[in-house]
């Protein structure tokens, strides 16, 4: 069977993968921040600039980043369209109806699908360089602050770290469930929708039912390990900033200066 | 006062919640340090609850004759932590022990629960893996492992946090029969290195045969037997009645005899038997 992995992950060496994952998860939270700094057509092109040299120093296949945008092309297409005959403004070139299509809009429709697009390419950087536990790691860390309001961050990170490490599992459950109910004449392939949302439900009943079994266990098994909560705990996985992250850092803060010289006042 | 048994119970009960029926009634055990038991009996007689009152992952009826020992320490609230740093248990599903994200973290998750420092963590980790043969998956997930493999896993996070009991709860009952025997050998060897005691709770007969020094036959919540194994399979009318498969030896036996070969009562190993079949060929 095909193994599944959740995220997207690919294995690779390259100098993003050496990044700390709280570095890149704090990189691509800003990004997404300061794309918005971009105002015109030179601070645009910075960026895009900025962003393709991420893309490429991850050295990996440019199909990866086209599956990580196809999905939302649909929703990139359709905000633009809105931007391009709802803006008003500058030199109106066609009108019909509520549509109107003008300078403005033309502009604004571009930035738009700029905007979009490069916020999708820098996020499938950090997720196919980073794996999916690095990046729970990083968001517990990030969540840490929380501490002091009596959010239990380290359950919360224990419980991420055990849904992933369980979803492979699940999975093939599920494929073993629902081989057991084809042999016996189920179909899901086929029919209307309704058809086939019933035969959902055969599969997730036992599905369920199995989980909860396995959550029985596992807490057991937990008990008999040593597990009384997160007071005393160390970890084995530490994270460690490295050289690597102050590239990251220098990155960031040069394509922000410029972005601020050449966006318009 | 350090006393020759590890472990010893004493008239303990045990009634699961919502259920009139005692599970256990009046068990008395003592297991002696360095020993290989077996407790064997069929499905619900009660074999696995005796293991989960040994480490307190249950409590038994109150009742003040009632004392669980471990290692020279009666367990209670307050001994319960250091009791369950002394036993480690191996459970049947290997899917359903296997806590961290990758074989390396698994094998730490005892480690971090016991607040072991970083870098004596790291050290532990590596000389588990080592032990059961599983470095050269330190980094890979659970779900590209075997069952087999993922039992190793779960030996080498429970030697990791050095024990002096290893209880095997059906360790090996969801695995093929080769990566039964491998994880069978695997805990004789760490039992006869570090002088563990091991506790297999198991339908298999001829595992205890072969490996126990003690078996303990449990029938519906009651000790029925103990001793050394050879002696307790030897009563076939038990064994029978509680609907344990005969082991394969005295099986054979049985058919030999029947068969109208005279097998000494002394032949009680399958060495023995070949041995004395080949002979009494080259008599004929």
């Amino acid at each position: 069977m095909s193994k599944i992995i959740i995220g997207r992950y690919i294995p690779g060496n390259t100098l993003i993968y050496k990044m700390d994952p709280r570095g890149k998860l704090l990189a691509t939270i800003f990004f997404v921040c300061i794309i918005f700094l971009a105002n015109n057509w030179l601070s645009y092109s910075i960026i895009c600039l900025f962003s393709l040299l991420a893309v490429w120093a991850t050295k990996l296949k440019p199909k990866v980043f086209w599956d990580g945008v196809k999905p939302l092309i649909g929703l990139i297409f359709f905000t633009s369209l809105l931007q391009l005959f709802f803006t008003s403004g500058g030199e109106v070139y066609w009108k019909w109806w509520i549509f109107t299509c003008s300078s403005y809009g033309i502009t604004n429709a571009v930035y738009i699908f700029i905007r979009f697009t490069l916020i999708i390419l820098i996020s499938t950087v950090m997720t196919v360089t980073t794996m999916p536990l690095e990046i729970a790691d990083a968001m517990e860390w990030i969540l840490t602050p929380l501490k002091i309001f009596k959010v239990p961050v380290d359950k919360i990170a224990l419980v991420m770290s055990i849904a992933l490490r369980f979803v492979p599992t699940l999975f093939d459950e599920t494929f073993k469930i629902m081989n057991a109910q084809r042999s016996r004449g189920a179909d899901f392939n086929n029919g209307g929708l309704i058809k086939r949302a019933k035969a959902i439900a055969p599969l997730l009943v036992p599905l369920f039912i199995n989980s909860l079994q396995t959550a029985v266990d596992l807490s057991t098994a937990m008990e008999a390990r040593g597990y009384r909560g997160s007071e005393g705990r160390t970890r084995y996985r530490v994270l460690n900033w490295s050289k690597y992250d102050l590239y990251n850092l220098g990155y960031f803060v040069i394509l922000t200066v410029l972005l601020l010289i050449f966006r318009t006042h | 006062m350090a006393s020759n048994n590890i472990i010893s119970l004493k008239h303990v009960y045990f009634t699961y919640p919502n259920s009139k029926r005692p599970a256990l009634s009046d068990i008395n055990l003592d297991i002696k340090r360095g020993s290989w038991t077996s407790i064997i009996g069929h499905n619900g007689s009660g074999k696995s609850t005796i293991t989960r009152l040994i480490n307190g992952l249950l409590l038994p009826d109150e009742n003040q004759n009632t004392y669980i020992v471990v290692d020279n320490q009666e367990l209670s609230d307050d001994t319960v932590w250091n009791i369950r740093d002394k036993v480690g248990i191996v459970f049947q599903n290997p899917d359903n022990q296997f806590v961290g994200a990758t074989v390396a973290d698994d094998v730490a998750f005892g480690l971090e629960n016991r607040g072991i420092e970083h870098n004596e963590m790291k050290t532990r980790v590596v000389k588990a893996l080592e032990e059961v043969g599983m470095t050269e998956y330190a980094t890979a997930e659970p779900s590209n492992l075997s069952g087999g493999q993922k039992q190793r896993v779960a030996i080498a996070g429970i030697l990791a946090i050095r024990p002096k009991v290893i209880i095997l709860d059906e360790a090996t009952a969801m695995l093929d029969p080769n990566g039964r025997e491998s994880i069978l050998r695997l805990v004789k060897h760490m039992k006869e290195r570090d002088n563990l005691t091991v506790i297999s709770i198991t339908h298999d007969v001829n595992e205890s045969i072969e490996l126990a020094d003690n078996v303990v036959v449990v029938n519906d919540g009651k000790i029925l037997a103990t001793g050394d194994p050879i002696k307790v399979f030897e009563n076939q009318a038990m064994i029978n009645e509680i609907g344990l498969e005969e082991p394969f030896i005295f099986e054979l036996k049985n058919k030999l005899i029947k068969a109208g070969i005279n097998i000494p009562l002394e032949i009680d190993t399958e060495e023995k038997l070949v041995n004395y079949l080949c002979q009494l060929n080259s008599t004929m």
